[in-house]
C-alpha cells in the first residue's frame, strides 16, 4: 500500500522575504496584489489575491514588500534538496508545497513519525522555516493531514483509511471552485464524507467532469504514481592548460563540452531547472553564478545563458584555470505531451508515443514480442519480449 | 405503367440531385441504414459480425466481452486484433495479470510487428498506461487484459478512466476491447460502470468441448448480445474455435 | 489473453498417483474432468539447466481447458496455461 507525504510550509514565500529577524505583518505583492501574507497578517484578515490596499486596510501595520522570484526559487530547491536526503521521490506542488514518496520510511527509521521529524529537522537546518507533514495513502488526505496537524507537534501520520480520515472535514477543502461548493451546501453536503458518498456518475452528471478530480480526492484516491523529480546533478568540467581570458572562447568550449549533456537531457525528455556555472580563477580566487532555465534546455537556449553568465566574468580579472558547469534539478519536461512529436522526423506516430510511454514509464512496461527459437520445445523459448527502446 | 413512369421520373430525380450535390446529398432508406452506424471492425467471427448488426466491432467505441473460463472471448479478440492488422492498424495488448500467451497470439494470427504490449505493475498502472496509449494515438485496436472483482477504488479509478478515454476513441476511431472474467456462477463484478460506457457487450457461455480421439481440439460456444448500440440485442450465434495448426473461428 | 505462464504458476494440486485431479487457482479449486493430452519434454540435461516435465491438458468442472505440468525434478506442479 502506497504512502504519501506532504510537506507543507506555511506562508512559505512570505518567510522567505522576511528580512532577518524582522518582526511584525508582512505582505508579499506582485502586481498590485497579494501574492503571499504572514499567519499575522492572515490572522487580521488579509486574503491572497486581494489587492494590496484592501490588505493594507485590513492589516494597516503590515509591511509590503515586492517579491523576489529568484530569492524565492533559491530557498526552495535547499528545501528540496533537504528532502531528497529523506526521500526517494519528491512531486512539487507549488512553492511551500511538496509530495514525498513515504513508502518504507517506517522500516528505515523505526517509525514514520521518527522519518517526519527528521525531515522537519532537516528543512529547519536548510531553510530556518518550520515545516508540517502529513502522511497517508493518497496526496489530498496526505495535504489535509499537514493542514491540520497540530502547529507544536508537526506532524499528522494518518492510520485508518484515507476515505475514513477525510470524512469529517469540511468540503470547503476539497479543490472545487466556490459555485460548486455553494450548491453542495444547498445540497446540504457539507462533508467531505457526503461528498464521497456520491456516486461518480451523479457528481459528473451535476458538477462536470471536473468536479470527479475531487470526488477521487474526497475517496482517498490517486490515479497515478508520484512523478517524482531526480535530484541528479550533472557537471560538465573543463580545466585549461593555459588559463583563459578570453569569454569567447570559453562559450565556445563550455558549449562544446556541453553537447553529450544536452543530448542525454533530451533523450530522456528531461528538462533543467537551474544552471550553476563556477570558476576557479588564475591567482587562487573562486568565482560563481547561477541562473534558472525552468524546462527545457536546447543548445541555443544554452549558450544565452552561458553567454550572459560569463558577462559578469571579466570584472573579477585573472583567466579561468578551471570551470565546472553544473545542471541541476531534472525533471520531465512540462508540457512533455504524448500526441506532440516536435522531434518526430522520421519516426511514425506511434513509434513516438511508445518512445513517450517506454520513458515516462519503468523498463519492461512497454514490449514488443519476437520469435525466438519457433522450433523449441519449450513455449517459453519460442518467443521473447523486448523493452520498445526509449 | 404509371408505376413504372413515377418510378422512373424518381430515379431521374435522385440521380440528378446526387450528379449536382454528390452521392451522398441523397440516398435510399436502404443506404442510409448501412451509413448510419460508425465504421465496424470484423471480428473473425462471421456470425458473430453479422448478430452486431454492422459488420463487427464499433470501431471508436468500447466493447466488452464477458465470459468465465475457457469460452472463447480471448480468441475472438485475438483474431479482432489481427484483422485489425489486415487493415494496416497497429495494435496493442495491455497485459494487466503479466500473462500474455505469446503462442496463442500467434496462432491467431497477430503478427508481431504490429503489436505493442503493455505489462502494467498493477490495475492502476494499467489505466494511466492505457490513457497514455490512447490519448498518443496511432492504435487501431486495444485489447484491455482484463477487468475481474475488483477493489472499490479499482472501481473507481475505471470509471474515471472510461470517461476520460471516451472522446479520445471517438477521434481516433481506436476499438477498445475489454475481457471481464466473471466467476463460474456468472455473476458480474459488483459497481461497475463499464456496462454503460460500452456500446457493444457480448457474452461468451462454452458449450461443449470439440473431441478428436478422445482429444480435446477446441469447443463451440455460445455468443449472447446483451447490448449493442447500433443494431439488435438479445440475439445469439454459435460459434466454432479449433485448436488444430493455428486457432481457427469457425460459425455454426 | 489466455494465461500463459513461461515457467509455470505454481498451484496446489491433489493428485492420484500421476495424475491430478483437482488444483486451486485464481482463489477457486478445479476439478479434472477430463485429460485431453498428455506428454513428457525431457530437455537440457546434459547441462545445469535441466527441464523434465510430465504436461497434462485437462478439462475441469469450472469449464477451463487448460495445461498443467509437473516438475519431475522438484515434484511441484505449475499451471502453464489456460485457454480463452
Amino acid at each position: 500500500m502506497s504512502r504519501i507525504a506532504c510537506l507543507w510550509i506555511p506562508h512559505f514565500v512570505a518567510e522567505t522575504m522576511r528580512e532577518s529577524g524582522e518582526p511584525g505583518p508582512l505582505l508579499v505583492v506582485e502586481d498590485g496584489r497579494v501574492l503571499d501574507a504572514c499567519a499575522e497578517a492572515v490572522g487580521q484578515g488579509v486574503s491572497v489575491g486581494e489587492p494590496t490596499s484592501r490588505a493594507l486596510a485590513r492589516c494597516p501595520d503590515a509591511r509590503v514588500v515586492p517579491v523576489d522570484r529568484a530569492r524565492c526559487l533559491e530557498v526552495w530547491e535547499q528545501v528540496l534538496d533537504a528532502l531528497a536526503l529523506h526521500s526517494p521521490g519528491i512531486e512539487e506542488a507549488r512553492w511551500g508545497t511538496a509530495y514525498l514518496d513515504a513508502g518504507g520510511m517506517a522500516g528505515l527509521y523505526g517509525s514514520e513519525a521518527n522519518w517526519c521529524q527528521a525531515v522537519r529537522a532537516e528543512v529547519r537546518h536548510a531553510a530556518q522555516m518550520e515545516a508540517r507533514l502529513g502522511v497517508a495513502g493518497s496526496r489530498f488526505a496526505a495535504w489535509v493531514a499537514a493542514k491540520s496537524c497540530e502547529p507544536e507537534r508537526g506532524y499528522r501520520i494518518v492510520e485508518q483509511p484515507d476515505r475514513a480520515f477525510l470524512s469529517p472535514f469540511p468540503v470547503d477543502e476539497l479543490p472545487l471552485p466556490e459555485e460548486t461548493l455553494r450548491r453542495l451546501r444547498l445540497l446540504g453536503i457539507r462533508t467531505i464524507g457526503g461528498f464521497a458518498r456520491l456516486p461518480a456518475i451523479s457528481v459528473a452528471e451535476q458538477f462536470g467532469p471536473d468536479a470527479l478530480e475531487a470526488h477521487r480526492c474526497a475517496r482517498g484516491a490517486d490515479t497515478h504514481p508520484l512523478s517524482g523529480q531526480r535530484r541528479e546533478v550533472l557537471e560538465v568540467q573543463l580545466d585549461f592548460d593555459v588559463p583563459e581570458t578570453g569569454l569567447r572562447p570559453l562559450l565556445d568550449a563550455m558549449l562544446a563540452a556541453s553537447q553529450g549533456t544536452l543530448a542525454r537531457l533530451d533523450k530522456s525528455g528531461l528538462g533543467v531547472r537551474r544552471i550553476t556555472l563556477q570558476a576557479r580563477l588564475d591567482g587562487g580566487g573562486t568565482w560563481e553564478r547561477a541562473a534558472w532555465v525552468g524546462g527545457e534546455l536546447g543548445k541555443a537556449k544554452l549558450q544565452t545563458m552561458l553567454a550572459s553568465l560569463l558577462s559578469g566574468l571579466g570584472g573579477d580579472g585573472g583567466g579561468v584555470a578551471s570551470v565546472c558547469l553544473k545542471f541541476a534539478g531534472l525533471e520531465p519536461r512540462v508540457g512533455l505531451q504524448l500526441n506532440l512529436f516536435a522531434h518526430a522526423e522520421g519516426r511514425t506516430r506511434l513509434e513516438e508515443t511508445l518512445r513517450q510511454l517506454a520513458q515516462k514509464h519503468s523498463p519492461g512496461c512497454v514490449v514488443r514480442a519476437r520469435v525466438r527459437s519457433p522450433d523449441a520445445l519449450l513455449l517459453r523459448d519460442r518467443y521473447a519480449l523486448e523493452d520498445v527502446d526509449p | 405503367m404509371a408505376r413504372t413512369r413515377r418510378t422512373r421520373q424518381l430515379q431521374h430525380t435522385i440521380s440528378v440531385i446526387q450528379q449536382r450535390w454528390g452521392p451522398a446529398a441523397i440516398r435510399t432508406a436502404r443506404e442510409s441504414d448501412a451509413a448510419s452506424g460508425p465504421p465496424a471492425l470484423p471480428t473473425g467471427f462471421r456470425a458473430v459480425d453479422r448478430l452486431l448488426g454492422i459488420g463487427g466491432l464499433p470501431r471508436g467505441r468500447i466493447t466488452e466481452l464477458v465470459a468465465s473460463g475457457t469460452a472463447g472471448q480471448a480468441t475472438l479478440a485475438a483474431k479482432t486484433l489481427r484483422e485489425a492488422q489486415r487493415l494496416g492498424q497497429q495494435v496493442a495488448w495491455v497485459d494487466v495479470p503479466n500473462a500474455v500467451d505469446l503462442d496463442f497470439l500467434a496462432r491467431c494470427g497477430v503478427g508481431f510487428e504490429a503489436l505493442t504490449i503493455l505489462r502494467p505493475w498493477d490495475f492502476a498502472h494499467a489505466l494511466t498506461m492505457t490513457g497514455d496509449l490512447l490519448r498518443g494515438g496511432g492504435i487501431g485496436a486495444l485489447v484491455f487484459d482484463r477487468i475481474a472483482s475488483l477493489p472499490p477504488d479499482a472501481v473507481e479509478a475505471l470509471d474515471v478512466a472510461l470517461r476520460d478515454w471516451t472522446p479520445t476513441l471517438d477521434r481516433s476511431l481506436c476499438t477498445l476491447i475489454f475481457l471481464t472474467e466473471t466467476p463460474p456462477d456468472g455473476s458480474y463484478p459488483a459497481g461497475l460502470t463499464l456496462p454503460f460506457f460500452a456500446s457493444a457487450r457480448l457474452l461468451f457461455q462454452r458449450q461443449g468441448w470439440l473431441y478428436r480421439r478422445r482429444q480435446v481440439v477446441g469447443f463451440t460456444s455460445k455468443v449472447t448480445v446483451l447490448k449493442n448500440r447500433f443494431g439488435p440485442s438479445r440475439q445469439a450465434a454459435l460459434i466454432q474455435v479449433k485448436y488444430t495448426n493455428g486457432i481457427q473461428a469457425g460459425d455454426e | 489473453m489466455t494465461p500463459f505462464w513461461p515457467d509455470g504458476k505454481q498451484v496446489d494440486v491433489q493428485a492420484s498417483g500421476e495424475s491430478p485431479l483437482t488444483f486451486r487457482w485464481n482463489r477457486r479449486r478445479h476439478r479434472v474432468q477430463d485429460v485431453s493430452a498428455r506428454w513428457r519434454i525431457h530437455t537440457g540435461w546434459w547441462t545445469d539447466a535441466e527441464v523434465w516435465r510430465d504436461y497434462w491438458e485437462v478439462t475441469t468442472d469450472t469449464g477451463l481447458l487448460c495445461v498443467l505440468f509437473r516438475d519431475l525434478l522438484s515434484g511441484t506442479w505449475f499451471l502453464e496455461r489456460v485457454y480463452e
